[in-house]
């Protein structure tokens, strides 16, 4: 068959058909277009909306916050007063029970003459390790505890010594400094009965170094014996 | 002016489309980048509900724990009070001397070291906030065990008292009878704020 159509028109019923279809897909975009518009203006609506609830609600809740700004005060107070106590408690040294201890190292044939503590004689104030020390590093830092007892005899002094030796809980090492024989003449205390003088007539002077315990230790380490 | 034919027509349709498609993404790419934006700040007050919610509910339960424990806060006064109250030290170690049967000859006070009004006899005591009074006591003619108890009960009262140093002397006779007591005593007292 012999399309007798002029070229021109041709041509242009070619592309008259081409825009039919390129129209569609304008439409198809634009529809497209105006649908993305659509849903993500409504999200953004909705998440506005959201958004606004949210800071209501954190506003609501800053305000109640600050009227509990009293009581966390109130109980920042108590807490630092409560650990004060608790530090003031794990500083505590006991000596109704550090007296009875010692009384314990007491062999039979001896008696304490006198005791002298002070809490910086026992409590720890450098490191822990400093304070565990023993043997002749403590002897050469550490001020010795001074015990006097007047002892049935030299064999009592030595026990007595070695008992202290051996009460590591409590101390950490002891030097005997002297035996003397208590005599009339050389009595230490002039109101001494003769009584005593005869069942205890050695006076030993003994250098102790107390075992230097952490705060923490302080009010457990001596609760041995009760008994003097 | 030239005439508008199908072809012409054709490439301003391509053209429009182009533009279209280039519109459509930049919408989407803005869209959601706005979009985005918005939730990272709705995320953020959502978190920030939760934290104070939490928060909230933390304070309700120390609110109720301060409720039941209404009287910690007088215990601990008792404790450690803030005022030096001599008097009420005072008469306390007069009480377990008595209650006890330790024989108090001389009560001391140290002057303190604290400077200041309603600071005096007050020294430092090597914990933070907390100062002392120190008190010296001095006592005769006491048992041993009256001692041991009358050092348990200044150990153990609530007002906190701590013996730092203690000097006994033991009779001559008897042991068990302590002819001389000397100890010192430090009564704590919070420095308040």
């Amino acid at each position: 068959m012999i399309n007798l159509v002029p070229d021109e028109m041709r041509i242009n019923n070619r592309y008259a058909l081409r825009n039919v279809r390129l129209v569609r897909y304008t439409a198809v975009a634009i529809l497209t277009m105006l649908s993305i518009l659509a849903i993500t203006g409504l999200s953004i609506l909705n998440m506005n909306r959201t958004e606004n609830t949210y800071q209501q609600q954190s506003e609501q809740q800053a305000q109640k916050l600050a009227t509990y700004k009293p009581l966390q005060d109130k109980s920042k107070q108590l807490s630092d007063q409560i650990t004060t106590i608790n530090t003031l408690l794990a500083r505590q040294v006991k000596f109704s029970e550090l007296l009875p201890s010692i009384a314990q190292l007491m062999p039979p044939g001896a008696v304490l003459e006198d005791l002298d503590f002070t809490t910086s004689d026992i409590l720890n104030t450098t490191t822990p390790a400093a304070g565990a020390a023993s043997g002749s590093a403590t002897s050469a830092t550490q001020k010795p505890f001074i015990l006097r007892a007047a002892v049935k005899d030299r064999t009592v002094a030595s026990t007595l010594l070695n008992n202290i030796k051996t009460s590591k809980g409590l101390f950490t090492d002891a030097d005997i400094v002297s035996v003397n024989q208590a005599t009339k003449g050389t009595s230490t205390d002039a109101n001494a009965t003769p009584s005593i003088t005869v069942r205890y007539p050695y006076e030993v002077t003994i250098n102790a170094y107390l075992k230097k315990i952490s705060p923490q230790q302080s009010t457990t380490s001596s609760q041995g014996s009760k008994t003097p | 002016m030239k005439k508008l034919n199908a072809k012409m027509l054709f490439w301003i349709l391509i053209a429009i489309n182009v533009l279209l498609v280039g519109a459509t993404l930049a919408v989407f790419t803005q869209a959601s980048s706005a979009a985005q934006k918005k939730s990272q700040k709705i995320v953020g007050y959502k978190s920030n509900d939760q934290a104070n919610d939490q928060l909230i509910s933390y304070y309700k339960v120390l609110q109720t724990t301060l409720n039941q424990n209404a009287s910690l806060e007088s215990t601990i006064q008792k404790i450690l009070p803030t005022d030096k109250d001599q008097s009420g030290a005072l008469a306390d170690l007069d009480k377990f001397s008595k209650d006890n049967h330790v024989p108090i000859q001389q009560i001391s006070f140290n002057p303190g070291t604290n400077k200041g009004t309603g600071q005096t006899l007050t020294s430092p005591s090597g914990v933070k906030g907390v100062s002392v009074i120190s008190v010296a006591l001095s006592s005769t003619n006491a048992t041993y065990e009256n001692t041991l108890a009358f050092l348990k009960t200044i150990e153990n009262t609530q007002r906190r008292m701590q013996v730092t140093s203690l000097n006994i002397t033991p009779n001559n006779t008897n042991p068990d009878l302590l002819n001389r007591i000397d100890m010192t005593v430090d009564i704590y007292l919070s420095e308040g704020k």
